[in-house]
């Protein structure tokens, strides 16, 4: 004779069930609630399969940036910090009114942070980062890579670790922050809304409008009239950042950068987002604007390790 | 149901899909990101070998519950938790209510439930939180996202249900087989 299992009471499922339409019902402020728990259960053993996963995908990355041999990247990130400390030292010469304006140094704190764990479902692309309060994070800080930027970092001066920021790329910025973990809304996603510019690359010769107090011309792209695009950035869900309603006058091509601004040491700098690798007519506005499409700078499935940028503030101040 | 172990089996499923899965996830351009929603294989496989209709959907609430937890983003803002922890569970009496007419142990009809299960759950979780949002930017974008994982899912399905059924015994109480003296007495 077999043993049949007795069913359970249906009151049971019934209160199951009422619990998750309350809950549903409730709204973002209980859910952000409910959910401060996952990461204490995901714990140790989620932080271990995501450096699997994230090994995994690293080594099957392919970056044509990357050189082959330890030697060539070591040369190539000195240089490369080289041409930047040149770089800031010619833009505090020549931008004086930024150098020297009213607004003190507004310092940057990096906190460190590890990937943990992603999102369940394929629909988001968010992380579970190893940073809370506790550490000084808060909810909308920008989050940066930590590549090519540590050794340069341990060679500077505590003050001067502003500097480390300029040439790392922006990875998102901070949801949800609980005291130990913070949830990371990646580039991609389609919560991710940003003001940034459109850096275009002065190499690649074009002509562009050139508004200036009077008249508005058209030149030749040149390092003299190539101010920065302001747009707004969002992430389309997937494996792309997407920029609207750029005119076609503003002649952005493949090839140039999407950054957002940091305060730096002395001014506002440039952190990479991405690199504009398709442009289409804007579905919405039409043939007079561009819709672009950027690939991020570096591999969001590979991610592991990560720098908060946490401004340091004063009593009264809000620079978040 | 061995309730202790089922969650256990749970916990490791979440770990799982929250972090290895995304080995295996990949983008297509018109769908977007594709990744198996391997617990609605566990959820699949429950309604197919589980002992009755309201263990099973007490088994898939639990599940989708834990999914709900881990599932923050996708629809443009944060996501609200229990839409999934019920579609779960209506989606799991709808397999439930089909397997006595289906040849469960064929991997065409396991892939084929799975994505009768994922089309049904995630649609209602797409939808649910699209109607919680207020907005319905992207829902075109998120079904066809669904699709996409529903197949994909659909496709590992016969791997995930030969790997659950040669541990099925730790989270599913087999019928208990009287000895030959009791069925002789039938005591």
């Amino acid at each position: 004779m077999a043993k049949r299992e007795e069913q359970p009471n249906r009151w049971v499922l019934i209160v199951m069930m009422a619990l998750s339409v309350m809950l549903a019902l409730s709204g973002r402020g209980v859910a952000r609630r409910v959910r401060g728990v996952t990461p204490y259960i995901l714990g140790p053993l989620a932080d271990a399969g995501m450096y699997v996963t994230t090994a995994f995908r690293g080594s099957f990355h392919g970056d044509e940036d990357v050189p082959a041999d330890a030697e060539s990247a070591a040369l190539i990130r000195y240089w490369k910090a080289r041409a930047e400390a040149c770089q800031q030292q010619l833009d505090v010469l020549t931008q004086p009114q930024e150098g020297f304006s009213p607004i003190t140094d507004l310092s940057i704190e990096l906190i460190p942070a590890r990937v943990c764990a992603g999102d369940a479902l394929a629909y988001g692309r968010t992380r579970q980062v190893s940073a809370g309060r506790q550490h000084g994070a808060a909810e909308g800080d920008q989050v940066t890579t930590r590549l090519l930027l540590t050794n340069r970092a341990k060679a500077l001066e505590p003050h001067n670790k502003l500097a480390v920021v300029t040439r790392t790329a922006l990875v998102g910025r901070l949801g949800e922050t609980g005291a130990y973990t913070a949830r990371l809304i990646l580039v991609t996603d389609r919560a991710f809304r940003m003001e940034a510019q459109i850096l275009r690359d002065e190499t690649i010769p074009r002509q562009i409008r050139v508004d200036r107090p009077g008249n508005v011309t058209v030149e030749w792209i040149s390092k003299e009239n190539n101010a920065s695009i302001d747009c707004l950035a969002e992430g389309n869900g997937s494996d792309a950042v997407i920029v609207n309603s750029v005119s076609k006058d503003d002649a952005v091509l493949v090839g140039d950068e999407l950054a957002v601004r940091v305060f730096g040491t002395y001014h506002w700098t440039h952190v990479l987002i991405g690199e504009v690798v398709e442009t289409i007519d804007d579905p919405e506005l039409g043939a007079g604007f561009s819709q672009l499409r950027v690939k991020p700078a570096v591999d969001l499935a590979s991610l592991r390790y990560v720098f908060i940028l946490a401004p340091i503030l004063g009593p009264g101040e809000d620079g978040r | 149901m061995r309730w202790v172990q089922l969650f256990i089996l749970v916990y490791l499923v979440l770990v799982v899909q929250t972090t290895l899965c995304h080995i295996i996830a990949f983008d297509i351009r018109v769908v977007g990101r594709v990744a198996p929603d391997v617990m609605a294989m566990v959820a699949v496989f429950v309604a197919l070998r589980g002992p009755n209709q309201r263990t099973v959907m007490i088994a898939a609430w639990a599940m989708g519950f834990a999914v709900d937890l881990a599932a923050i983003g996708g629809v443009g803002s944060a996501t609200a938790v229990g839409p999934m922890s019920l579609a779960y569970a209506v989606a799991a009496w709808l397999i439930f209510r089909t397997r006595e007419a289906v040849f469960s142990n064929h991997a065409i009809t396991q892939g084929m439930l799975a994505l009768v299960f994922c089309l049904a759950a995630h649609s209602m979780w797409v939808t649910a939180q699209m109607v919680l949002r207020g907005g319905w930017q992207y829902y075109g974008q998120l079904m066809m996202q669904v699709v996409g994982v529903s197949i994909y899912t659909a496709l590992l399905m016969p791997a995930g249900f030969w790997l659950l059924s040669t541990t099925q015994g730790l989270f599913i109480e087999a019928p208990v087989r009287g000895t030959r003296r009791s069925r002789r007495t039938g005591r």
